[in-house]
């Protein structure tokens, strides 16, 4: 590895890791499941890598990685998720599309969210990301937590709602509606 | 049209991959047409990739994988050199757990470089590969044992809220209040009862053979189910050898025979069935019958519930019955001229829904006791009618108190919690708008329960739990007692 290519390593892992959660976020958009936002982040990270010298500016990371993300997240439905229930094309190109428009809004809508979850009080914070966790068992965390299943679901439910509530509030007040 | 509660619901169903195809194009359609929903949709998948996000990095899950990785002492290499697009594992059958490490260390990875902003070219070698990997997600590599652990997360779809004699093929047998997921039910005999996250109940009797694909997509292979499936869970659908039987709002069975023939009843509402043949569609409509020849062609039949008649007290809520207690079909509506001395008729009132107004009740315990279930709790009602013949004829149950009166007592157990009954005449009469829709006219007159201390007095007494009311009720001449009985229907047993 010579002393040009650990640069630009450097420099990838750098945009990379700062823009990730974004691109994540994006790809989620435009599948169905956080499995699949998983599966596609999987190849997009290598497409990027591959194609990083192709980026002169480096400011220009994130909506060029949105591009990559797009086509791969298109292309990924059309062959891997054939006989799966997925969103028309049609539909999910103006999602990308205002998805891309909205990404301030939206990066300040995740930002929000982890003070959103502060403000849950402990217990039910810690379930609502135990739900969330890697691997999680639905039916673990409801027992966990004193509920049927369906309770459970129901109550999860209402708390993302409450949380989402809570982000559009925050970016309100930010000024970012 | 669907309102945006349902719509969320979609958004949700989706984002955890189970959403039937019907649902998929409602809510395509309508994201097509409605930006405010798309922006909806937009937040929803954005904060759902968040709260991933953040609960890969919570304490308590660090903790747990730091767990597995010692358990398992595995440890994965990646292969750097050509950014090679595999993972080697070094021991490749427990791919879940090895998974869990290699996601962690990338995890762990992030945090700290986010956190100290500080990036090091050495890390670089376990980067590499794992950089897109997502550690929302366990184990995607492929993997079956994978597959089973991720759906551990959203699999189940019902609950078994009932169940009467149950004899089971093989395999574990499921209790009541045991979840269901995706699979094959065989019951040998008995009836179970099935109550499905979107409000669809499903009663089957054996010998049947039953599929659970998603919340609303089953299949009988063979055997006897009604459904019922109130308004908001349209679309819930049955497959069977020849057909599929996609519910408009309704109540329905069908009896699906093992050489291939079915009939579909409606009892309530529509159902469309989709079959094979050239025949092809066909909207059914309350008190018609279809038969199914193996090779999907239909036929009309003369109506007929009587198959499923057996099923009708389970598939209504009613656990069980002592004394005097008969249960009434909940199908066709109208049966208000039910007359017999000997018989509480028990009238289920339609379908569990949500109260849109505060409904007053008269008892809540085993006294008079007044007041009112608040709008927007979700109820089903029933009817206990004891509405004699005439004065003269004496049967089992009853007591000869009187030369004009009788006495009459039994026990009804209902599988959901008694949120309270209606006994006064007045407020009978007031609660009938509510629950009484569809129905044949009910007599306007004494029609409340007399609750005192003497001897000719009627009695309804709940038990601790709730579900068993016994009434003791004392009738003269033509007069007809009612009760009304509300039940908690709510899908969500649990309030915050």
């Amino acid at each position: 590895m010579d002393e040009k290519e650990s640069q630009t390593h450097a420099s990838f892992l750098t945009l990379f890791t700062a823009n990730e959660p974004a691109i994540r976020a994006y790809v989620r958009r435009l599948v169905p499941t956080r499995q699949d936002s998983a599966d596609v982040m999987q190849g997009i990270a290598l497409v990027l890598w591959r194609k990083f010298e192709e980026l002169h500016d480096p400011d220009g990371f994130r909506p060029w990685a949105f591009g990559i993300a797009r086509y791969e997240a298109l292309g990924w439905l059309r062959d891997k998720a054939r006989n799966r229930l997925v969103l028309a094309e049609d539909v999910l190109e103006v999602v990308a599309e205002e998805s891309s428009q909205q990404e301030p809004r939206l990066a300040a809508q995740r930002d929000a969210l982890a003070d959103c979850l502060e403000k849950l009080p402990g217990d039910q914070r810690e379930l609502v990301l135990a739900a969330y966790a890697p691997g999680a068992s639905i039916q673990n965390v409801a027992d966990r937590s004193g509920r049927t299943v369906a309770a459970f679901y129901q109550w999860l439910h209402r708390m993302r709602a409450r949380l989402l509530e809570c982000t559009r509030r925050t970016i309100q007040t930010e000024g970012l509606t | 049209m669907t309102n945006s509660e349902e719509l969320r619901v979609m958004i949700a169903e989706y984002a955890r991959g189970d959403i039937s195809e019907v649902r998929l194009r409602h809510l395509e359609a309508a994201l097509r047409e409605d930006d405010k929903l798309r922006t909806e949709f937009i937040e929803y998948m954005n904060v759902d990739a968040a709260l991933g996000d953040l609960a890969a990095l919570s304490e308590s899950e660090i903790a747990q994988l730091d767990g597995i990785a010692a358990a398992s002492g595995q440890v994965a290499n990646f292969d750097t050199g050509s950014h090679a697009e595999h993972v080697t594992f070094v021991e490749p059958n427990d791919r879940t757990a090895i998974t869990l490490v290699t996601k962690r260390t990338h995890w762990k990875m992030i945090a700290a470089l986010a956190a100290c902003l500080i990036v090091a070219i050495a890390f670089w070698s376990q980067f590499g590969t794992d950089a897109g990997g997502d550690a929302n997600d366990v184990a995607h590599e492929n993997g079956g044992a994978a597959e089973s652990v991720r759906g551990a997360n959203f699999a189940a779809f019902a609950s078994v809220i009932q169940l009467a004699d149950a004899r089971w093929v093989h395999g574990k047998p499921l209790a009541i209040g045991d979840r269901v997921s995706a699979g094959v039910l065989q019951l040998e005999s008995g009836i179970i009862h099935l109550q499905f996250d979107n409000g669809v109940g499903v009663t089957l009797e054996g010998p049947v053979e039953f599929e659970v694909t998603s919340v609303d997509v089953t299949r009988l292979r063979s055997g006897l189910l009604t459904a019922t499936v109130p308004p908001g869970a349209e679309g819930f659908r049955v497959d069977t050898p020849s057909a599929q039987v996609v519910d408009l709002g309704t109540a329905f069975g069908i009896d699906q025979r093992a050489d291939g023939t079915s009939t579909v009843s409606v009892f309530d509402g529509e159902v469309e069935i989709l079959s094979g043949e050239d025949s092809g569609k066909r909207l059914l409509t309350e008190g018609r019958t279809v038969r199914l020849a193996a090779d999907g062609s239909m036929s009309d039949v003369e109506f007929n519930s009587q198959p499923f008649e057996k099923l009708w007290p389970t598939a209504s809520g009613i656990a069980g019955s002592t004394g005097a207690f008969r249960f009434a079909p909940p199908w066709p509506r109208g049966l208000s001229r039910i007359q017999s001395d000997t018989e509480i008729f028990v009238l289920p009132e339609g379908y569990a829904s949500k109260l849109e107004e505060p409904c007053p009740i008269d008892m809540t315990e085993s006294e008079l006791n007044t007041s009112s279930i608040p709008a927007g709790q979700r109820v089903r009602s029933y009817l206990l009618q004891f509405n004699p013949v005439d004065p003269t004829g004496q049967e089992a149950a009853s007591i000869e108190l009187g030369s004009r009166m009788r006495r009459i007592e039994g026990s009804i157990t209902f599988d959901r919690p008694v949120i309270g009954m209606i006994v006064n005449g007045e407020t009978l009469k007031a609660t009938d708008e509510i629950f009484s829709l569809n129905r044949g006219p009910i007599r306007p007159f004494a029609r409340g329960l007399e609750l005192s201390q003497s001897r000719t007095a009627d009695v309804v007494s709940l038990s601790e739990d709730r579900h068993t009311l016994t009434l003791k009720l004392a009738v003269f001449d033509q007069f007809s007692d009612h009760v009304r009985v509300i039940v908690d229907a709510s899908l969500d047993d649990v309030e915050d």
